[in-house]
């Protein structure tokens, strides 16, 4: 597989990159009619949709008639949750807190219209139990959603357990499987699953195909979410994307026919990954269970580093602090804080996923990569006697990242701090970035130099804070509003936080400056 | 080689569209919501298709949200106003869409008052009504489509929107058919909501997009995830709205090209019906996509003259709506004109495409005149 600007990829649970046989296998289909019409290309289209649902279907174990095709794993959730809960009285709702936000977004939706929830929690090792769903089932359970794999994790929850449970308890069962298809073979009916929710993108099939299993007998009360021209009997309306759904098939049995030889390869890829990153990287913390996961994921946690200035660092690795979809937020792993870790910790986390592209090469580069980011992010904190700045060429990976430029380009960086100036200190909540920023008097002219730990983020900003001191004054420069500065920075809103941290140094320092000018 | 006629219910995916697709189909392209570089790449494909189907309709990038389809769209643009509110009155033309039509229907069960806005035999709705009905106050969304699938007819829904705005109604419009084959602006439009589809325009199935203008406020209608401005949960389909881009380009680019093209089957082919007997054109007299054509040939029911051409000729044409095909119910498009069921039943649309030619045109001719009943008579009273 090719490579981006040399950066190596392992978020194979954020995407599985499309495989070129399900690629060959879609492209004729781009070409075809609409699947509803009648004539004979109509008919032809027709045919290779329910071709690919039997496919599926027997994938998981399921009747043709029980598979609804959806445009991903979002909207079956969202099918599924909403869907067979929809017209019912307000009951009870039993899920986790680690699952995907297209299951947790649509329970707090139904959590807002009356409907109670117990959100169970992973043990330690990331695990929901099937003890823990027993204790929380109630006589009015009308649904529990969990997911077979964890996305962060790839921790397996003992589904047919649950299954039984719910089942003895005349409750429905929504699974959503899209991390877990690859990897386990599923049969739904032997699991006593009533609802579950299939992605393609997660198999090396296409993006925006999905699809939802649906309990035939005996039959659901699965209400629509949208209506239409009555495609998939009224459940999914709207033109099927054929090409889509023959990808999903076509990468369906792609994964029938490689999945025991995957399992062991990758496994040993992220064993491989796992030993090297022991050795390598003194305290790194493994976060998830062994024994009871998928072998595509591997989640650690990094002591003693910035989590934002490790995930700068390997800017050439394409890796997940998280689950992608939430990895644009600048809160900590919901997911790893439920495991117990701190913000600090939780915030300096990293996601290995490996697919069919990856190798033992791969491997070999990331944990080489990871092994030098972090030693030269512990050399630079105080505590180790190290330099606050650092090189500011081998902190931020090379590339087009507006971020390099200007961390190779600080001007006002500290060298000599003479004990007369000003300063303001503020850290990051986890306490372990820091910035501080010192104002001098000479004449009318206030000059501010600035310390940090190693973050690239937070270098860039507090550089572009003391430029702004000097080229306006301290009251404009705090009057900058942290969009402008990131807007001027080229920096995305994973900065916001370094540039909050600036702000409140440059406050502190002004603070203590006025002070001083007044006993002066 | 069948001759596919039946461009309005779908289209073929454009080789320019496939180019333009074909990277996000096999490189390292990931989750456009990563933040690393293949995310990144991802989410920078993503925003130049948004300003290019943005373009098409004289919108701004940020107004575009991006669904899995049509029918999403109408979706997301009814329940998501109608959920955003306590139930009033909704009006939707006589002629809409199923996926508009069903998801108003649908909020009948929740309370709502659902009306439809009466249309002519030319399928123009009624304007007046529609203003004397926004006077009683109670109006919370009003849908009309631009053009419509089966009839091919435009509708002049300026005035109407412009009577909405004045009355504080949201409004919504469906430019499925219309986008790519008339110009379209959304300004000049005046309507809140506008929902697009790609595989109208060459572009592929499984994606297309609402228009969102101004601060209308909507509830999302698939969550998690935080996509779309938290408008629409669920990676981006990448490649698919890459390929919506480069369609919505192509489609701008060669608009008056392709009408004109359009024209010079349809209008030609429409002269040669109008002089066979027993055919009937509807709308005739209205103004209609350049594209479209829909007639009834009297003694054939619609399904039955589609599945003759098909089988006989290899001919694809279509009775109506596909989303309504099979179903023998006569086109609510034309019944909602004024139109007899007998009638109606009796309809077969033909909707032409770029690769269509003048060949296509004899062909479909020369299948409808050895079918057609009168001529079959004829040729046995000569015979005898």
């Amino acid at each position: 597989m090719t490579i981006l600007h040399d950066t190596l990829y392992l978020d194979y649970a954020a995407c599985v990159p499309l495989h070129p046989d399900v690629r060959a296998a879609m492209l004729p289909w781009l070409d075809c009619a609409n699947p509803s019409s009648s004539h004979a290309p109509g008919r032809a289209a027709a045919i290779a949709v329910e071709h690919a649902r039997a496919i599926v279907a027997d994938w998981v174990g399921a009747q043709p008639d029980e598979i609804i095709w959806t445009s991903g794993a979002t909207e079956s959730n969202n099918l599924a949750i909403l869907g067979a809960l929809a017209g019912r009285a307000p009951a009870h709702i039993v899920s986790s807190r680690i699952e995907h936000k297209a299951v947790l977004d649509p329970i707090r939706q139904l959590a807002t219209q009356g409907w109670r929830v117990t959100w169970l929690e992973p043990d330690t090792d990331g695990v929901i139990h099937a003890d823990a769903v027993a204790a929380a089932l109630q006589q009015d359970t009308a649904l529990v959603s969990l997911m077979w794999v964890n996305n962060e994790l790839g921790t397996e929850t003992d589904i047919p357990a649950i299954g039984a449970l719910c089942r003895a308890n005349n409750t429905l069962l929504h699974v959503d499987a899209a991390q877990a298809l690859a990897w386990l073979d599923i049969d739904v009916h032997a699991a006593q699953v009533d609802l579950l929710s299939i992605a393609g993108q997660k198999i090396a099939g296409p993006k925006g195909s999905g699809a939802l299993f649906a309990r035939g007998k005996p039959p659901l009360r699965l209400q629509a979410r949208s209506f239409g021209g009555g495609q998939e009997r009224g459940l999914r309306p709207g033109t099927l994307a054929v090409h889509q759904l023959v990808g999903l098939a076509a990468a369906a049995q792609r994964v029938v026919e490689t999945r025991n030889d995957e399992c062991l390869r990758v496994a040993t890829l992220r064993d491989a990954a796992w030993a090297g990153l022991q050795q390598a990287v003194p305290g790194v913390l493994r976060n998830g269970a062994v024994d009871a996961a998928t072998p595509h994921v591997l989640n650690f946690s990094v002591p003693g580093v910035n989590g934002e200035a490790l995930v700068y660092g390997l800017s050439d690795l394409a890796l997940s602090t998280g689950s992608a979809c939430s990895s644009a937020s600048p809160t900590p792993s919901y997911v790893l804080r439920a495991l117990g870790r701190s913000d600090a910790l939780a915030e300096a986390s990293l996601r290995l996923s490996f697919g069919w592209g990856s190798t033992a090469e791969h491997v070999e580069t990331a944990v080489a990569r990871i092994a030098a980011v972090v030693a030269r992010l512990r050399s630079l904190r105080p505590d180790n006697g190290g330099a606050l700045l650092g090189d500011a060429s081998t902190l931020v990976a090379p590339g087009n990242d507006p971020l390099a430029s200007r961390v190779q380009h600080c001007q006002h960086a500290a060298c000599a701090i003479d004990p007369g100036d000003a300063c303001g200190h503020a850290t990051t909540p986890a306490n372990d970035a820091a910035v501080a920023i010192y104002l001098r008097q000479a004449g009318a002219v206030w000059q501010a130099r600035f310390r940090a730990l190693g973050n690239p983020a937070t270098l860039a900003v507090a550089d572009a804070v003391c430029e702004a001191v000097a080229t306006l004054d301290v009251e404009a420069a705090l009057a900058q509003s942290p969009a402008d500065v990131l807007a001027t920075l080229g920096l995305d809103r994973l900065a916001t936080p370094a540039v909050l941290q600036a702000h409140d140094a440059l406050h502190a320092a002004w603070e203590q400056a006025g002070h001083l000018a007044r006993s002066a | 080689m069948p001759v596919y006629l039946d461009n309005n219910a779908t289209t073929p995916v454009d080789a320019e569209v496939l180019d333009a697709m074909l990277p996000y189909f096999g490189g390292p392209y990931a989750n456009a919501s990563s933040l690393h570089r293949y995310g990144r790449a991802a989410r920078d494909a993503v925003d130049r298709a948004r300003s290019q189907v943005a373009a098409l309709v004289g919108a701004r990038a940020e107004q575009v949200v991006f669904t899995s389809g049509g029918t999403e769209s109408n979706n997301l643009a009814i329940r998501g106003i109608a959920e955003r509110g306590a139930p009033g009155a909704v009006l939707y033309g006589a002629t809409e869409h199923s996926a508009v039509l069903e998801p108003m229907q649908a909020l009948a069960q929740r309370g709502w008052q659902v009306e439809t806005i009466p249309a002519d035999a030319q399928g123009q709705l009624d304007l007046p009504w529609a203003e004397h009905r926004l006077g009683d106050g109670d109006v919370r969304l009003i849908s009309a489509m631009r053009a419509n699938n089966e009839t091919g007819v435009i509708s002049d829904v300026t005035p109407l929107f412009a009577a909405a705005r004045a009355a504080g109604v949201t409004t919504h419009c469906d430019a499925v058919q219309a986008a790519g084959k008339i110009a379209l602006d959304v300004t000049e439009l005046g309507a809140d909501l506008v929902s697009l589809s790609a595989h109208k325009i060459y572009g592929p199935k499984g994606v297309g997009a609402l228009i969102v203008l101004g601060d209308t406020d909507l509830l999302p209608q698939i969550v998690g995830g935080g996509q779309e401005d938290g408008l629409r949960g669920g990676t981006e389909n990448v490649a698919a709205i890459v390929g919506f881009g480069a369609a919505a380009a192509a489609a701008k680019a060669k608009l008056a090209e392709r009408a004109e093209h359009a024209r010079g089957l349809r209008d030609p082919l429409q002269m040669q019906l109008q002089a066979m007997p027993g055919v009937q054109i509807f709308a005739a007299d209205a103004q209609r996509l350049p594209n479209t054509l829909q007639f009834a040939m009297a003694g054939f029911d619609g399904e039955a003259l589609l599945m003759a051409l098909d089988q006989m000729a290899g001919i694809a044409v279509s009775s109506g709506s596909a989303c309504d095909s099979g179903k023998g119910e006569p086109s609510h498009v034309l019944l909602g004109m004024g139109l007899d069921a007998d009638t109606a039943k009796g309809a077969v649309r033909v909707s032409f495409g770029k690769h269509n030619t003048d060949d296509d045109v004899q062909a479909l001719l020369a299948a409808l005149s050895q079918l057609n009943p009168v001529n079959s008579r004829l040729m046995r009273s000569v015979a005898q």
